[in-house]
């Protein structure tokens, strides 16, 4: 094996197998240049391999349009975040977001529960999804939102 | 296939081995880097494992190593063991408690750069430079230099470069370029709060995708190339900044920042500090 001091200006003590350095930084260069690809190309995940896709996941599951409460003496329109009575999404418990149109029952489970009695809760408008904005209408919230479907991104 | 066919590819290889194994050079940036990310863990975790929030003898263990482990760290007391016990402590968080166990927020990209970061620092001389280790070889009247193999630090620089590409490549699709991903980023932000117009600036959201895509490409590659950092590093540290006030990071943006340090000329730099610190400067001597 070669052995080499590693610098003219600071010889170490004990002379050190280059080789093996370069051995030690191919393998974690490796490792850290490639090692997103697997799960980022083709979907191999793994907890192991790092995959940069910072803020991927922000904001999935939220709705952007209008709920409307029917009631018998007139309808009620809320935003979103007035359904969910929060002072920010950012304190929406992933558990209410809406990743299929029958969650949308489940993000607004306060209204659900309080509306009483002849009164209709509809949604009209679209959710994140990672594909971009799926509209969705919904027009029974609490009691038919299970057969509601996403339409198409970008319409 | 003749030997001849892998000359080009070789060649190549080499010199970026070359690059990474052989380079040497002061350690200053590598000790700026330990004390700085000794500090970013104590400000991401100090309060999570305080010993009043513990609620289990393992806890309670795991809070009074991460503050011994982190204070080393950051005086530079047995320096690279402080970061190699720090890099398994963030891994154990990172992996089981983070991944296996669920813990919020424990298994989130600003935690891994934070390990990524301190793993390495632990292959590195980062005691060599401003440390207790140091003062106490200085005390024994033995030389210290402050020239080491700086192979990790490359790695560092590496890790930086990967991270900007791959997440170039996330965002490579419609739904980042046409502007609906950071909507739908901003909605979660923004509702609610006195900056909610931002959600309404239409046009601009795709323009600004395409600005930000196009930097981190550029700033994957860019980075290495020595002419280009005085304009690419301060583009860099302001696309962080930005991400700081505008995205809630955590203590990613200070962490990249801090990381920074790693694509700094390291002799450059420690001259730079040199003068800074008045030293050949009869004047400026007590």
């Amino acid at each position: 094996m070669t052995m080499t001091f590693d610098s003219p200006h600071c010889a170490p003590a004990v002379a050190r197998p280059r080789s093996a350095r370069r051995v030690a930084f191919a393998a974690l260069a490796t490792f850290i240049l490639l090692g997103p690809a697997p799960g980022q190309l083709f979907g191999a995940h793994s907890m192991f391999l790092r995959e940069w896709v910072m803020f991927a996941g922000a904001g999935i599951g939220l709705p952007k349009g209008r709920f409307t409460l029917h009631r018998p003496d007139g309808a009620l329109v809320l935003s979103p975040l007035e359904v969910v009575a929060l002072p920010s999404f950012m304190t929406l418990p992933l558990e209410r977001r809406i990743f299929e149109p029958a969650d949308v029952k489940a993000f607004a489970a306060r209204l659900c529960g309080d509306a009483g009695e002849g009164a209709r809760l509809s949604f009209e408008g679209s959710v994140a999804t990672f594909t971009g904005w799926r509209p969705l209408a919904v027009d029974d919230v609490c009691g038919g939102s299970a057969k509601a479907q996403f339409g198409e991104a970008g319409k | 296939m003749s030997a001849l066919a892998w000359r080009p590819a070789r060649a190549p290889i080499d010199a970026f081995l070359d690059w990474g194994a052989q380079a040497h050079g002061s350690t200053r940036p590598l000790a700026l880097m330990r004390i700085a990310l000794a500090v970013l863990t104590f400000v991401r975790f100090g309060a999570e494992l305080s010993l009043y929030q513990g609620d289990s003898l393992s806890f309670l263990l795991l809070g009074v190593a991460f503050f011994a482990l982190v204070t080393m760290m950051l005086v530079g007391y047995m320096a690279q063991a402080a970061c190699a016990g720090v890099a398994i402590m963030l891994a154990t968080m990172y992996f089981y408690m983070g991944h296996v166990l669920g813990q919020p927020g424990w298994g989130a990209h600003h935690i891994y750069i934070l390990l990524a970061g301190v793993s390495l620092l632990a292959l590195s001389p980062c005691g060599r430079s401003y440390s207790v280790d140091r003062y106490r070889e200085l005390m024994r009247g033995r030389e210290t230099p402050e020239r080491r193999p700086l192979w990790a630090q490359r790695l560092i620089a590496l890790q930086l470069g990967a991270l900007y590409f791959w997440t170039a490549v996330d965002k490579t699709n419609w739904s980042f370029l046409s502007g609906e991903r950071l909507e739908q980023a901003f909605t979660w932000t923004y509702t609610g709060r006195a900056l909610e117009p931002l959600l309404a600036m239409g046009p601009l959201l795709p323009a600004l995708a395409v600005v930000v895509v196009l930097v981190e490409y550029a700033l994957a590659f860019a980075i290495f190339v020595r002419p280009w950092r005085a304009f690419v590093l301060p583009m860099g540290l302001a696309l962080h900044a930005t991400f700081y006030v505008l995205l809630p990071v955590n203590t990613y943006s200070a962490t990249m920042m801090a990381l920074y340090l790693a694509l700094l000329d390291p002799d450059a730099a420690h001259r730079f500090l040199d003068r800074m610190q008045g030293h050949g400067v009869p004047a400026h001597r007590l």
